[in-house]
């Protein structure tokens, strides 16, 4: 049984078809990133899988369980999203946002229990977001910003984590940052991640497995060093791709003609 | 305008309790009671008419005929629309209760209040006819121990008023048509089923309102420019301090017979608006404005 | 948090104060709360039968629905607030206040057929509230579009829609009602009575404290529809609840007292800038602020000019507004 099984997915938007008939799976404890050029469908695919969109045909399956019949809570306990952009409400304090990662447990009128304020804490520790617990979210840079959306997420203690373009418009330290710390948590926890990511080169290098997704449909589907080889990558993309290996890490580079 | 909303709702209400009576059932009392508030015109007219004018402790502030009732007026500034029971209440010297209070309008459900602590409230609406005005004057006579001051202001008001009417030949071939006007924009108007309506009826006027009036208006219509121009109405009396002038100037009434013939009546609003004892002069402005009216011959070519 | 929470709480004591004690006639303070304790059982009442009337029967259900429709707006605008993410919402938002304007004109005009007694108005002002609210539910689309601001749309809509059949009727119909229904749209607690006190009551408390309940609910919801749906937010659900109960309160106030302007949009606010932005703390402090405002504005409206009465829509603004400005201002200095 996979962490995530989609079978025969399809997913409109009135009368555009936004994703066509994809099936894909991740396996417990892996990590799979979407790749593809804009408008494939990638941010679709994972707002889906998170319940934000509603399916139109075919079904999604979070270890073992058929998300549609889910309600909010009991999908959001088996799945959790860091979204493209994350909405910022100014005024709350960065324990407060991260606490909303507990809303899945607690009911809706009740206040968070022990239990949930004690996990809010060691997720702020694991996070090294100790020293902003108490600021306000506003003042927060974009790397602190993202690390404290990804403290959110991961307080929702779900088995399964779905990201859209979690590193867009942070500096390359931060990106590499946020990107070790995900590795981290696949590695001493077992999630399973699902990400969607420009950078074809951090792409391969973080994700077990990748699918190429264009055109709403899925091109290609197999371990990380295969499919950034594979020639339709490049032809997708419409240019030319070299892979460099440089220390024993795979680069994708782009050529100029 | 200052006096259209009062005045409206002062002279309107009777038809919107049209199955009860106009006067609300009160006994006589035997003593003349000290400390009445009017919060009625009318009603404060009558008071100082009927010879209790000593006795009238407070008015509301659009209580101001006689020149004694605007002094008091003044004074206490109770806004009819708007009034306070608990100060009502204890306006009357020492913090004591009015021992009588008159309405005409019970706002902020003022009767209810005023009654539940303990002040005598005596309602009188505007009459839909003039022995409704008579029995009002009547009535606050026997409450204030004025009886025969009451009974001899009555019986002058109707002689007057009689004879007015009386002085006015009858004109069988000659119709003369009325507008009379209560506001503007839009133009309201009163029927014939109203108290000063049913006055113009028995002067013999035609009244324009009368034909396009529904039920729903409850005798105060509303009437478009269209119809007051295309009625063409050989008499003008305005109640709503427009003057004649004002009204010539109004685009398109420059063609109205009683435009050209000059006979346009502004009444004093104030006198308009009430029907206590100031009713002769009111229908006398009316008939003396009817006989020039009737006399004058570029009307009736 | 535990500093506002005793001022505020003072602030509903010496509002209490004030409705009871204040007033174009001076009672003794002593005497008046001899004669609170007598009805409770202990001691005697000292007042006499007039000025018992004025204390208990005036004065004291004035008091308690100036109390209810000062936080029920207060409550009301600030999860209207919340739920459409929009600070210029207030309780009257979804159509509310036309409906009710509408029913409200409708039972006053009816001429001659005795429906515009004391007791009928508020029913019919009730009714045609919450079928102005159903039709901007129906129109928004059940509230199953993805985002709130349809609802906000159709509420616009509908609104209008009932404001001009209102202006239609009065002008078609007579002269005779203008002043009554003007008089009622500008909210007054002035013909509150122990009545009316037992119409809003029952609604009014119910819906209170659902809306405050709310209040973790709208800070997930802070994020947006989508981001909170990810977090397991029932969405829909809490906008349903919130709007049926933040209409049901206002419609049930507006009924009995009119369109009181003003505190349903500033008061939460002015805790706002006092709190912070969590829905957890705004909505409960709103209602204590909302009551004790509605009552120290009521308390000038029905003394300072005696023996008349100013609108208290007038007050809560005149009053209001430069408060406003104030907390505002030190905010800014703050920052």
């Amino acid at each position: 049984m996979s962490a995530i099984d989609i079978k025969n997915l399809t997913v409109k938007a009135g009368a555009k078809t936004l994703i066509n008939d994809v099936t894909l799976s991740v396996e417990a404890g892996t990590w799979l990133t979407i790749i593809g050029p804009n408008g494939a469908g990638k941010t679709s695919l994972v707002e889906t899988v998170a319940g934000i969109r509603k399916i139109d045909a075919g079904s999604i399956a979070i270890t073992g369980q058929d998300i549609g019949g889910l309600s909010e809570r009991e999908r959001a306990r088996l799945v959790a999203l860091v979204p493209q952009n994350p909405f910022v409400p100014s005024g709350m304090s960065v324990r407060d946002y991260v606490a909303l990662g507990r809303t899945a447990y607690h009911g809706m009128m009740r206040a968070p229990s022990a239990g949930d304020r004690a996990i809010v804490d060691s997720v702020i520790e694991r996070l090294s977001l100790q020293e902003f617990a108490k600021r306000n979210v506003a003042t927060l840079s974009g790397g602190e910003r993202q690390r404290m959306v990804l403290a959110r997420t991961l307080a929702q203690s779900t088995m399964v984590v779905v990201l859209d373009e979690p590193i867009t418009g942070l500096d390359l330290r931060h990106q590499m940052d946020l990107l070790e710390l995900l590795k981290k948590e696949v590695a001493d926890c077992g999630l399973t991640v699902l990400a969607t990511l420009h950078d074809l080169t951090l792409a391969g290098q973080f994700a077990d497995r990748l699918v190429l997704l264009d055109k709403s449909q899925v091109v290609l589907d197999g371990p990380a060093r295969d499919v950034i080889r594979n020639a339709e990558l490049a032809s997708r993309y419409g240019m030319q791709l070299r892979v460099v290996d440089v220390d024993g890490a795979d680069v994708v580079v782009p050529v100029r003609s | 305008m200052k006096h259209f909303p009062r005045f409206v709702v002062a002279l309107t209400l009777s038809a919107l309790t049209f199955p009860l009576a106009s006067i609300t059932t009160a006994g006589a009392v035997t003593q003349s009671p000290s400390c009445i508030v009017s919060l009625s015109p009318t009603a404060t007219a009558t008071l100082y008419a009927i010879g209790a004018g000593s006795q009238v402790g407070a008015v509301d502030q659009d209580s101001t005929y006689p020149a004694a009732a605007a002094v008091l007026a003044t004074k206490s500034k109770i806004n009819p629309l708007s009034p306070s029971a608990e100060g009502i209440a204890t306006i009357c010297a020492g913090n004591t209760k009015p021992s009588l209070v008159v309405i005409s309008y019970n706002a902020n459900n003022i009767e209810q209040k005023l009654t539940a602590l303990g002040v005598k409230v005596v309602t009188q609406l505007a009459p839909s006819s003039l022995s409704g005005a008579l029995a009002q004057i009547k009535q606050l006579g026997s409450l204030t121990g004025h009886v025969a001051q009451a009974a001899k202001l009555t019986a002058s008001m109707t002689k007057a008023i009689n004879a007015d009417v009386a002085s006015i030949a009858k004109h069988p071939t000659k119709k003369l048509t009325v507008f009379y006007e209560i506001g503007t924009k839009p133009y309201y108007s009163l029927t014939s089923a109203t108290f000063i309506g049913s006055i113009l009826k028995s002067l013999g006027l035609v009244n324009i309102a009368d034909a396009v009036a529904t039920s729903a208006d409850a005798g105060y219509p509303s009437l478009t420019p269209e119809y007051v121009l295309s009625s063409n109405p050989k008499m003008i009396i305005t109640a709503d301090a427009q003057s004649a002038s004002d009204v010539s100037a109004r685009s398109g009434f420059e063609n109205l017979s009683a435009v050209k013939a000059k006979t346009i009546v502004a009444l004093n609003p104030n006198l308009a608006s009430e029907w206590g004892p100031q009713l002769p002069q009111l229908v006398h402005a009316i008939t003396t404005a009817v006989k020039a009216a009737l006399a004058n011959n570029t009307l009736w070519k | 948090m535990a500093v506002v929470s005793i001022v505020t709480f003072i602030c509903l004591l010496l509002a209490v104060f004030c409705g009871l004690v204040v007033g174009p006639t001076s009672i003794g303070t002593s005497r008046i709360f001899g004669s609170l304790f007598a009805h409770l059982g202990i001691g005697h009442s000292t007042l006499d039968t007039m000025q018992t009337t004025i204390v208990w029967q005036l004065r004291a259900p004035r008091l308690v629905l100036g109390l209810l429709a000062g936080a029920m707006l207060a409550v009301a605008g600030g999860t209207y607030q919340g739920v459409f993410r929009n600070p210029l919402a207030d309780p009257y938002l979804l159509g509310v206040a036309a409906g009710a304007g509408l029913g409200a004109t409708f039972a006053i005009m009816d001429v001659g057929h005795a429906i515009s007694t004391p007791t009928w108005t508020p029913l019919i002002a009730f009714v045609g509230a919450m079928l102005a609210v159903g039709c901007t539910w129906l129109i928004g689309g059940r509230g199953m579009s993805s985002n709130a601001s349809t609802l906000v749309l159709a509420g616009v809509a509908v609104a209008a829609l009932l404001t001009s059949a209102q202006t239609f009727l009065q002008q078609q119909a007579s002269a005779n009602s203008i002043a009554r229904v003007y008089i009622w749209l500008l909210g007054s607690l002035a013909s509150a009575s122990w009545s009316s006190v037992n119409l809003a009551l029952p609604y009014v408390l119910v819906c209170i404290t659902i809306c405050v309940l709310c209040g973790q609910a709208l800070d997930v919801m802070s994020v947006g529809e989508d981001e909170a749906r990810s977090l397991g937010l029932p969405v829909r659900r809490v906008r349903t609840l919130v709007i049926i109960a933040s209409s049901l309160g206002t419609a049930a106030i507006v009924s009995v007292v009119g369109l009181i302007g003003f505190v349903g949009i500033i008061v939460p606010h002015i805790v706002r800038l006092v709190v912070g932005t969590s829905y957890r703390r705004i909505l409960p402090i709103s209602v204590v602020v909302g009551a004790a405002f509605l009552v120290f504005a009521d308390t000038i409206a029905r003394t300072a000019v005696s023996p008349s009465e100013l609108p208290l829509g007038v007050i809560t603004a005149l009053v209001g507004a430069p408060v406003f400005v104030l907390v505002l201002s030190l905010r800014r200095t703050q920052q």
